[in-house]
């Protein structure tokens, strides 16, 4: 096969010694961006681009395409470990990840996350060697209508994030949906709930939301107990058990898969991605309920998806020369900064590099699984800071991480309100997942049967006639009445089919 | 008690004497060597615009002598970032990057509700053009400008065309483009050059509208056709692809980036600032890396970039009504 | 419990009531689509639809019996009193300090004075402690984020201390 022969190629180009080092710097200092809050992954790889103007192209290319990739490392230790997400895509793994950790299981949670991380990272590299073409193919299908299609299926999902209540699932739904639209609507431009504030023209910025609905509200309802209490969580075993690693591997399959396709999709976002595996993961599962009490799947879905949308991110940068989302778009920069332009042809150009780098996202995907295991007992060390010290640092970072993603103060007035609105959700047993979803995913929703009408100008049998959006909207639909079944007549038959089997 | 106001007085008007001296010695000495300028981008890190501030930037710190700090304040297509510069003390150390046409959208547009108003800023030069262009798919029927506009009239608002935004200057630029061929598209407004190239190459839309930056890989790989350039010259990294103007349309634009300074700036700091960039967009390091990104350098000193700052004003105003439609 | 899930019932309903007039106010259908007004409009008749629902569930829902039986748990008070809700405003009170004070008085000095409350006023930390962990904080993370990293943490917008770094 070509494209293995190119590979080999390429992996004699990473492995070089100076390549293996940049790939090396790149993923430790992108895990350290995925943990720091405040910077995210575009920041944190825009502002490394000027220090990588001293190497040769595939060194600085390999560099910052670790940085990019890293990130989704680390990201998650905080989210696990102090229910405080590092990054917008890893807030999920807040839900189950944090709850493994109060359980002692911390550790397993962290491993398997890393695991996850490195299957999913694989999957989609090979998948960018393999499968590059066809691939792009299907990303290429994905027009407005097909996304309108997708977020209606994500939302319709979102109703099996519901627990007990689906009328309180329901409600936090569509006021998920209802912040989604604040901002500049998609129809006039024309600022939409914002009160005349500036700071929310482009809407509810993502990251301290949820920094204040997991952990702010967190801190706060720990504050009704005490917080000076010198004990610190309980740690314990690092390793993930037997059964752990067992109910893992379904969830990091699907991730992988999932994650590498939504990421080919120029416009689908990490959050997306991680948020969909959990919503899937919870409504195939056997036992839903276990979701939101430390299911171990509930991390390693969503944590692989999010690394498999990374590597996957990169699949239409060098095929077609289109960065799918702001992140890329910087690593674009950097290659263009670099004199090289992105795109099929550097295939032919330049294969040296091209393959090089590729074949560094292997390696580099190794490094990280290197750097992280080990250090999850490192990272665990932290729970043993006497809680009494440790809300404090918490609240600082969540400061410094809610300002400074826009330099904007507004934005930890946002994290404080939203951490109030946490803590009330919780007192009144709303769960917060359904509403995340639907924020994620809810402005482009909107955006995309906006775009869909301008494109048929008012027609809507245009959502139809794509036999994607379609098939799409058929799930949706099935979705919906399997979420319906499952409540209302509901309850007498689950008596029955449920417990036929402990009937003698 | 009468000579103690009287000290009063002599110690007033001294302080106001040390002032007026301060201040005009202040100008003449700007910048000072420890204290740094702070040039605003309101537009998020690692984008095209704050790169191009950031290349500029580094040529003005080695021309003037004093650290040239980029501040990022993105949000709300930049609004955030005038009205802090609109909002700063006219010393000539906080200058800001403006892009046109969007500055003057957020300026025109009752809806944006800007706490500024034209003349709250003065503009000191212009850096670069990034010329708008009309692509199609290598495949596509449309081998000229014309095939499109042909028709679109025989068939209005039937073909699509992408801008990747709302009020971009890809949103005006196709307005103008209707008004001037008495034609009729369908707009289809994405987010963003990434998405909107994405649905062309997915034959989604019939048209793309945006700019050359945007189109650079595109064309080299032979996916894309482009059909012109909005300009009044053709550009270095389309070979091949002619103005619009040479086609027989007037249609110029795409965006204009350039810097501002608060109004009341001193004329001379102005013209100090406008002289240090002129200089820095002419050194070989500047310009290679303009030029790797694809920014086609097009320098005005203040006095013309207030034209062109004008221009746009009564453009803009004109075409904000029928953006709304 | 059962009068602040009804009391949080009724803001639910308050609230999709006022974007249900708010989206009144916006356009609902333009030439070729859903307005603006649309889907707020919807979605918060909905929302007011399901709040209702919800008041509905808990007045069916029987009430617990006033008379304590022996496990008063089932009674516990919606929102904590006394010292809790002390340490809960205190927080809250703390951000808001933050946020109010974060620009004018600069990163660092703001920070620190946040730090040292939370430490020893909430986590009676003793004094020694709650000084290094302030400053590393403050000082610290200031370095850190703004030299290494490029973050933009604010200075002071009073001259005065902007003069001496901070």
């Amino acid at each position: 096969m070509d494209a293995l022969h190119d590979l080999l190629m390429g992996f004699s180009v990473a492995l070089a010694p100076g390549n293996l080092l940049y790939a090396f710097l790149g993923s430790a200092f992108g895990t350290l961006i995925g943990v720091l809050p405040g910077i995210g992954p575009a920041a944190g790889t825009a502002l490394l681009i000027p220090l990588t103007a001293r190497l040769d192209p595939t060194g600085a290319i390999i560099m910052l395409t670790a940085i990019f990739y890293g990130t989704q490392y680390g990201g998650t230790i905080t989210s696990i470990l102090l229910n405080v997400p590092g990054e917008a895509a890893s807030a999920i793994t807040c839900i189950d990840g944090h709850k493994m950790a109060l359980k002692g299981r911390a550790g397993a949670a962290l491993s398997i996350a890393a695991i996850g991380s490195f299957i999913g990272g694989l999957f989609a590299t090979i998948a960018l060697v393999f499968l590059a073409g066809p691939l792009t193919k299907l990303a290429l299908e994905f027009g407005p209508v097909e996304f309108f299609a997708l977020m209606i299926l994500g939302i319709s999902l979102m109703m099996g994030l519901a627990g007990k209540s689906m009328v309180k699932a329901l409600m936090m739904g569509i006021l998920g949906l209802l912040l989604a639209m604040v901002g500049m609507d998609p129809v006039r431009g024309a600022p939409r709930f914002t009160f005349g504030k500036m700071e929310l023209m482009d809407g509810l910025n993502f990251v301290p939301v949820i920094m204040g609905l997991f952990g702010l509200s967190d801190i706060l309802e720990n504050a009704e107990e005490s917080l000076d209490s010198t004990k610190s969580a309980k740690v314990g075993s690092l390793i993930p058990s037997r059964e752990e690693v067992k109910d893992s591997v379904g969830p990091i399959a699907r991730g992988s898969l999932m994650g590498t396709i939504l990421g080919l999709i120029p416009g689908m976002t990490g959050s997306m991605a991680s948020f969909l595996s959990y919503s899937t993961e919870k409504k195939i599962s056997k036992h839903p309920e276990r979701f939101g009490e430390g299911a171990v799947e509930g991390v390693a879905g969503p944590e692989t998806a999010n690394n498999a949308h990374a590597n996957g991110a990169l699949i239409p940068l060098f095929t077609l020369g289109i960065p799918a989302s702001p992140t890329v778009a910087v690593l674009m920069g950097a290659f263009l900064m670099n004199g090289l332009i992105p795109g099929p042809f550097l295939f032919r150009e330049n294969p040296q590099l091209v393959w090089g780098v590729i074949a560094s996202f292997f390696i580099g995907n190794v490094i990280l699984l290197i750097l992280n295991l080990p250090l999850v007992g490192v990272w665990v060390k932290m729970l043993k800071i006497p809680y009494s010290i440790l809300f404090a640092v918490i609240l600082a970072f969540m400061v410094i991480g809610a300002y400074g993603v826009e330099n904007s103060v507004f934005d930890v007035f946002i994290m404080l309100l939203f951490g109030v609105l946490g803590y009330l959700f919780k007192k009144f047993d709303f769960p917060m997942a359904p509403m995340i979803l639907t924020l994620i995913l809810g402005p482009t929703m909107e955006r995309s049967l906006r775009r869909s009408m301008e494109m048929s100008q008012g027609d809507f049998s245009i959502l139809f006639a794509s036999p994607i959006a379609a098939g799409l909207l058929i799930a949706s639909l099935i979705v919906l009445i399997t979420s319906a079944l499952r409540v209302f007549p509901g309850t007498r038959k689950k008596a029955t089919s449920g417990s036929g089997s402990d009937r003698k | 008690m009468g000579i103690l106001s009287i000290r009063k007085c002599a110690a007033i008007l001294m302080a106001v004497c040390l002032v007026g001296v301060a201040a005009s010695v202040g100008a003449q000495t700007f910048p000072a060597k420890n204290k740094a300028i702070t040039l605003i981008v309101g537009f998020s890190a690692g984008g095209s615009s704050d790169a191009g501030a950031r290349i500029l930037a580094g040529g003005m710190e080695k021309v003037l002598g004093t650290k040239v700090e980029v501040l990022n304040k993105p949000g709300a297509s930049g609004q955030l970032g005038y009205t802090m510069v609109a909002q700063a003390k006219p010393d000539g150390y906080t200058i800001g990057l403006a892009s046109l046409p969007g500055v003057m959208v957020s300026i025109m547009d009752p809806d944006r509700k800007a706490a500024y108003k034209k003349d709250d800023f003065q503009p000191i030069a212009l850096q670069v053009l990034d010329a708008g262009v009309i692509a199609v798919k290598a495949d596509s029927p449309y081998k000229t400008i014309k095939d499109l506009l042909d028709d679109a009239k025989a068939r209005p608002k039937k073909i699509t065309m992408s801008t990747t935004g709302l009020q971009t200057g890809d949103h005006f630029s196709i307005l103008q483009l209707q008004q001037l061929t008495g034609t009729q598209f369908a707009i289809v407004h994405f987010d963003g050059a990434g998405t909107a190239m994405t649905a062309l190459l997915g034959k989604k839309i019939n048209a793309y509208v945006g700019n050359v930056g945007d189109v650079l890989s595109q064309l080299k790989s032979g996916d894309i056709r482009v059909l012109g350039v909005m300009d009044t010259e053709e550009s270095p990294f389309l070979p091949g692809v002619k103005t619009f103007e040479s086609q027989g349309i007037n249609l110029l634009g795409g965006s204009w980036r350039g810097y501002l300074a608060p109004a009341g700036t001193p004329k001379e700091i102005v013209d100090k600032l406008s002289a240090a960039m002129k200089t820095a967009l002419e050194t070989e390091e500047v310009k290679a890396a303009m030029d790797k990104l694809g920014l086609h350098i097009r320098y005005m000193d203040a006095k013309d970039y207030t034209k062109l700052w004008d221009s746009y004003g009564s453009m803009v105003k004109e075409l904000i009504p029928l953006s709304k439609q | 419990m059962r009068r602040a899930s009804l009391a949080a019932g009724i803001v639910f309903l308050v609230f999709s009531l006022i974007v249900m007039v708010a989206s009144w106010s916006m356009e609902y259908y333009s030439s070729i689509g859903p307005g603006p007004g649309f889907f707020p409009f919807w979605l918060s008749l909905a929302l007011g639809l399901l709040s209702i629902a919800w008041i509905v569930q808990i007045l069916r829902s029987a009430p617990k019996s006033g008379n304590k039986s022996g496990k008063g748990k089932e009674e516990e008070r919606f929102l904590p009193r006394g010292t809790a809700l002390l340490r809960l405003l205190s927080i809250v009170g703390a951000l808001c300090f933050m946020i109010i004070l974060m620009e004018p008085l600069g990163f660092q000095l703001s920070m620190f004075a946040f730090m040292i409350f939370l430490l020893v006023v909430l986590g009676r930390v003793k004094i020694l402690t709650t000084l290094i962990i302030a400053a590393g904080s403050s000082f610290g993370l200031f370095q850190v984020f703004t030299m290494l990293l490029d973050v933009q943490l604010p200075h002071a917008a009073i001259p005065f201390l902007a003069g001496i770094g901070l």
